[in-house]
């Protein structure tokens, strides 16, 4: 980000435009979607304050980020949980594999990967979008979609796992070709 | 592409879910770039449906809206440019929301540019929160924030009253929400909210109101000039289609369902609005004089809910005509409650209480639309049989438990103050504990009128 253009509001813009990756990172360190989202929104609101700190030059996704992992942090501390050697392990992982993975340009793109997935929801079928919803919304168990559709929980894991990679493949399908699938 | 196996370790994952047998397989696929990448592709997708999933909802109940609006023409004149005003201003309300939690920080001058720096789109709240219950939530553009009072609501809002009522007003317009325990309500516009599910209690001050007011449920909507009505979406947990009921204490309300059927549903009437059910506007009870209940009805907070009003709550609900009865699904701070509003300054309130186990408590507020809050109220824990006689004259309110005046060594507890206006309704206000059975009998209220 260029000096001049350096004020509260840029870097809240800036910010803010990478808040859906930022989020889906939060989500992978805390494993509750609420707790990620309360997270980024305490980050931003660090950013707000401290909005002084960022160095000119330097990657804001990359600054907004680390803000991030310290608020995942903060909230797995807050949790009170016992953590074993095993789990701050698994948890260096995670964070490697989404640091890894979550790139500023894919941060960037995730609007465009949201939106094609929206669109993508519209072509399966009630029933599988039932599911998604009641999987993904409502944080439901496969036990409880079980029991709420009348199907067998391998029935209901089968079904979920095609009907995700179908919008998996509609949504990569869609980015690649935006004007075909118009 | 994620092998159904992986899929389902990281969907353990993401749920907290892993056994450790699982935790350790996930360590040891992370440790390989193809691992990571296929988990961090699962994990961004897995949010994008949430997100997605999160979506869906507002949108269709947009296309329901639209769908009312095609058969209601001047509803959708009245909110078209509201809307479409409101859309734009989306992706600036989303800083807002970081904003107001960061509001006492020294940036207001900022916070002023970053808006004005955005012609035309200026940030206007539709409402307030006047008061609320802690841990409500309202949920603005995908984040979760925490109810608070003076925070402004801004359109496509969504309030979850989880945990207890908060009371709402719009600025200007002499609108006045009560939004239930249990509500999910969506502030779509300046003249538009939603009711997903719950009970509210409306005031629209005709004279300021400019335009008009609608609330959309599942089953209908409802159009608002000056009146004063409750509204409760009903919707049980089988999967019904469900209802949504409207009480209309003062002036007259519109209700259309969503097949086109209209009706007005005068003060003093009641309308319940289903696909099963015929649209008509009946008789509530009056008011005014004496309410009677019915010996020996019952109420059970734990296990019950509102949605369960035929099996024995029906005839208690309907001794206390204007109000109905919301019985809550019974957890350790859930309760049970009865709300009944009757215009007097002076009168008395006397009934006989049987209770074995619990507590419960009885309250008297003002009027919403007045914006005081003050209550007065008692609460006991005395067991037994006793007669209550409460005597309301103004501002002062007396109790008499088995002819005796407030004996606080009885278990009884009196808070609060009345600080009303003359001439406004007060609301009177049952609650009950979780795990109570309470038999109340020979309830009157009086208004010395």
């Amino acid at each position: 980000m260029d000096k001049q253009y350096i004020n509260a509001e840029a870097i809240m813009k800036a910010a803010l435009k990478y808040q859906d990756a930022l989020v889906t990172y939060a989500y992978a360190m805390l494993q509750d979607w609420a707790s990620a989202e309360d997270a980024v929104q305490d980050a931003l609101v660090v950013v707000m304050n401290k909005w002084q700190d960022f160095k000119p030059g330097t990657s804001i996704y990359a600054w907004v980020r680390q803000i991030v992992h310290f608020k995942t942090l903060e909230a797995i501390r807050s949790r009170q949980r016992e953590i074993t050697t095993e789990d701050e392990k698994l948890q260096d992982l995670v964070q490697g594999a989404m640091e890894g993975y979550l790139t500023e340009e894919r941060a960037d793109g995730q609007s465009s990967r949201l939106k094609a997935l929206q669109e993508c929801m519209s072509s399966i079928s009630r029933g599988a979008l039932d599911l998604i919803t009641g999987f993904y919304r409502d944080a439901n168990s496969y036990e409880k979609l079980a029991e709420i559709y009348g199907r067998s929980v391998e029935g209901v894991r089968k079904m979920l796992y095609r009907s995700r990679r179908q919008l998996d493949e509609c949504t990569r399908k869609r980015l690649d070709n935006p004007e075909e699938c118009a | 592409m994620t092998t159904p196996e992986h899929a389902g370790l990281f969907d353990a994952y993401l749920r907290d879910d892993l056994s450790p047998e699982e935790k350790a397989e996930l360590t040891e696929l992370l440790q390989n770039k193809d691992g990571k990448q296929e988990f961090a592709e699962y994990v961004q997708m897995s949010g994008l449906l949430v997100r997605a999933a999160s979506r869906l909802e507002a949108e269709s109940a947009d296309k329901a809206i639209e769908a009312a609006s095609r058969t209601m023409p001047s509803i959708k004149a009245l909110r078209g440019p509201r809307q479409a005003r409101g859309r734009r201003r989306r992706s600036i309300l989303r800083p807002l929301s970081i904003l107001a939690a960061a509001a006492c920080i020294a940036l207001a001058a900022g916070y002023i540019f970053l808006y004005q720096s955005v012609p035309g789109e200026d940030p206007v709240s539709v409402a307030h929160i006047i008061e609320t219950s802690p841990d409500n939530t309202v949920t603005r553009e995908g984040l979760s924030l925490r109810a608070a009072a003076d925070m402004r609501l801004f359109p496509e809002d969504r309030l979850n009253t989880s945990s207890g009522d908060a009371w709402i007003r719009y600025p200007g317009e002499g609108i006045a929400i009560e939004v239930m325990a249990n509500t999910e309500l969506t502030f779509a516009g300046h003249d538009l909210v939603r009711l997903k599910r719950g009970q509210l209690a409306c005031s629209v001050d005709g004279e300021k109101l400019t335009g008009s007011f609608h609330v959309k449920t599942p089953h209908g909507i409802v159009d608002v000039l000056g009146t004063r009505f409750l509204l409760e979406v009903i919707l049980p947990s089988d999967g019904g289609h469900g209802e949504t009921c409207l009480e209309v204490i003062e002036g007259a309300v519109k209700l259309t369902r969503n097949d086109g059927a209209a009706i007005t549903v005068g003060a003093g009437q009641f309308a319940v609005a289903a696909p099963d059910k015929d649209l008509i506007a009946a008789a509530l009870e009056k008011a005014a004089g004496t309410v009677n209940l019915i010996e020996g009805d019952t109420l059970e907070a734990a296990g019950w809910r509102h949605d369960t009003r035929s099996e024995g709550v029906t005839s208690f609900v309907k001794g206390f005509s204007l109000s109905r009865g919301m019985l809550v699904k019974g957890q350790t701070t859930e309760r049970v409650r009865l709300i009944k509003e009757i215009a007097f300054d002076e009168g008395e309130i006397s009934f006989t209480y049987q209770m074995n186990k619990g507590y419960w408590s009885f309250m008297i507020r003002d009027d919403i639309i007045s914006g005081n809050f003050y209550e007065v109220g008692f609460e006991t824990e005395l067991n037994g049989r006793h007669t209550v006689r409460l005597i309301v004259d103004r501002a002062v309110v007396r109790l008499f438990v088995d002819n005796k005046e407030l004996i606080q060594e009885a278990g009884f507890k009196i808070e609060g103050r009345l600080t009303r206006a003359l001439q406004t309704p007060v609301i009177l206000r049952l609650h009950v504990a979780d795990q109570t059975t309470l038999t109340i009998s020979d309830m009157t209220i009086k208004p010395k009128l």
